[in-house]
């Protein structure tokens, strides 16, 4: 069981907390997580409470960006680029859902958050590999992988939760991934071993980094934080049984805790694993958070430093962490 | 229907039957996995049988000679078995190299069609939208406020069709497009595509994936 640090509240946390109705002890843990990442803490807690920008990301294998902000221009929409993704637009002015134009259900346009782009990138997928996304659903990040790939190759895409799955089928199809093969099953129960040349796990997490669009999250349990960690333990010893040697492993979750994020990267570091450096390193012009290697209850690394933080108010987004680790060569 | 060839073109019993029944469909992997697993082993993906693809391919190039080499575009065909249904994707030749245990259970990302009861080659949806950039044979295009209420399930009016394939008589499973030539969906023709009065009744439409989905992060 993983501990699950419980740092203490002081005046000014418990005032911010009962004026935004966040239990205390979550409201300490986010304020020790920013000052841990060297993150600026009042405009992390100002994030938090207000929604980032929506963003919408081109899918290449579709259409390009200048034909899709054209169409979209057309229909009303404001959009502009960002600096993390060429193929993301930041959406303004919305005259109707982008979710609901004919670009989205012609495939070439997919919603996610700006954050969420940032674990395909740093997988960097090419043509011709073999490829496992072991949580896959809802399918907006297997776009992006079978998008780098240019659709050349084998992306192997695992979910267990068969509703989810149909969210994953309906994405690939309208996004024309015909690289892909989809698994409904638990990434644990996949046979063979070694096979794959890069794998993401975007596990599942307690989610607080969705707190900027879910008032629901304010009042996080350690209990719901420790449940996770066991699933996320058991799905990365899934990755590393899959991942060939010398292959990639990307991890990310949208939540802020060291015990989902840094703690379980740390694992695969005392099993041979080298952390690898991202390629972006700021979002919008803004330094990414770096990975936290100070937290109580657990002896993290130095070199989980290069893994890296969203965090909201800081940059216009969700929070998210990514980290991108080497296996160890046979 | 048919072609003077006497290949089948067009209508209920070709590729461009609409998928209307999902679960009428023939059971099973097909001929070479029938007798290598037990009856209740997942589906293998795999490559078509000789008859499988000889079927795919002469349906399509009944059509239009060399279709069925613009529709595959590069890629390869992979056949496995869903809900009792064979059916049909498009998928790269590194997927059907990955071992058999990671392809048994597997579905494709992109399914493009299945086989019918009388063995013949049917396009679903995604059939469909790659059939529209391809040609436009068996297609109709509608009008920009037409497209975006066939994407609501509403028919086709006979005023609101820019354009259509003179072949096209009623019965027939058409591919409907927007202003542009992308697939929006498959439809039946139910009437004169002169007037006022309908003309094609929806089938399928891309609008499928709003109505029954959440498809976003």
């Amino acid at each position: 069981m993983v501990d699950i640090a419980r740092p203490p509240a002081g005046p000014q946390v418990r005032a911010w907390a009962t004026k935004h109705g966040f239990s205390e002890a979550f409201a300490a843990r986010l304020v020790a997580v920013s000052r841990a990442a060297g993150a600026d803490t009042p405009l992390f807690l100002d994030g938090l409470l207000r929604r980032p920008p929506r963003y919408l990301r081109v899918n290449p294998l579709r259409a390009s960006p200048e034909e899709v902000r054209k169409r979209l221009i057309a229909r009303g929409f404001e959009t502009s680029r960002v600096d993390l993704d060429e193929h993301v637009l930041r959406i303004g002015h919305a005259p109707m859902s982008p979710g609901a134009t004919q670009e989205h259900l012609l495939g070439m346009t997919t919603l996610q958050d700006l954050a969420s782009a940032s674990a395909p990138l740093a997988l960097q997928a090419r043509p011709g590999e073999v490829v496992a996304d072991l949580a896959a659903a809802p399918g907006v990040k297997s776009l992006h992988i079978a998008g780098d790939m240019q659709n050349l190759g084998a992306l192997v895409c695992v979910e267990r939760d068969a509703a989810r799955a149909r969210a994953l089928r309906f994405n690939l199809e309208r996004g024309g991934a015909a690289c892909a093969i989809i698994r409904t099953e638990d990434a644990a129960q996949l046979p063979e071993k070694g096979w794959a040349d890069r794998v993401l796990l975007d596990a599942p997490c307690t989610g607080e980094g969705t707190l900027p669009k879910d008032r629901k999250r304010r009042r996080m349990r350690g209990e719901e934080i420790a449940e996770l960690c066991a699933v996320q333990e058991r799905l990365l010893d899934a990755a590393d049984r899959v991942l060939r040697p010398g292959g990639t492993l990307v991890y990310a979750t949208c939540t802020f805790g060291p015990e989902e994020n840094e703690v379980q990267v740390a694992r695969l570091l005392r099993r041979g694993y080298s952390m690898q450096r991202l390629p972006f390193d700021r979002c919008t012009g803004v330094l990414l958070g770096r990975g936290i290697t100070d937290w109580p209850g657990h002896e993290l690394p130095a070199e989980l430093a290069h893994a890296r933080r969203f965090f909201p108010g800081i940059h216009p987004s969700l929070g998210f962490f990514v980290a991108a680790l080497r296996k160890e060569d046979a | 229907m048919t072609d003077p060839s006497g290949v089948p073109a067009v209508g209920e019993t070709d590729a461009m039957s609409a998928q209307a029944d999902p679960g009428a469909g023939h059971r099973g992997d097909g001929p070479g996995d029938a007798a290598a697993a037990p009856p209740e082993a997942p589906s293998l993906l795999r490559r078509p049988d000789e008859m499988e693809h000889e079927t795919i391919h002469k349906s399509l190039n009944a059509v239009e000679k060399g279709l069925a080499e613009r529709f595959l575009a590069g890629r390869e065909l992979a056949v496995y078995a869903e809900n009792g249904v064979r059916r049909i994707g498009l998928t790269t030749a590194r997927v059907l190299e990955l071992p058999e245990s990671l392809r048994r259970g597997a579905a494709c990302g992109l399914p493009v069609g299945e086989f019918g009861p009388d063995e013949d080659f049917r396009l679903d949806l995604q059939g469909a939208m790659e059939w529209a950039r391809i040609t436009q044979a068996q297609s109709v295009r509608a009008a920009e406020k037409a497209s975006r209420l066939f994407l609501y399930g509403r028919n086709l009016l006979a005023g609101s069709i820019l354009r259509h394939d003179p072949k096209l008589r009623p019965g027939d499973t058409c591919v409907v497009t927007n202003p542009r030539g992308e697939g929006l969906g498959l439809g039946v023709v139910v009437g004169k595509f002169k007037g006022t009065g309908e003309a094609v009744h929806p089938v399928h439409d891309l609008g499928r994936y709003l109505r029954e989905q959440d498809l976003d992060e």
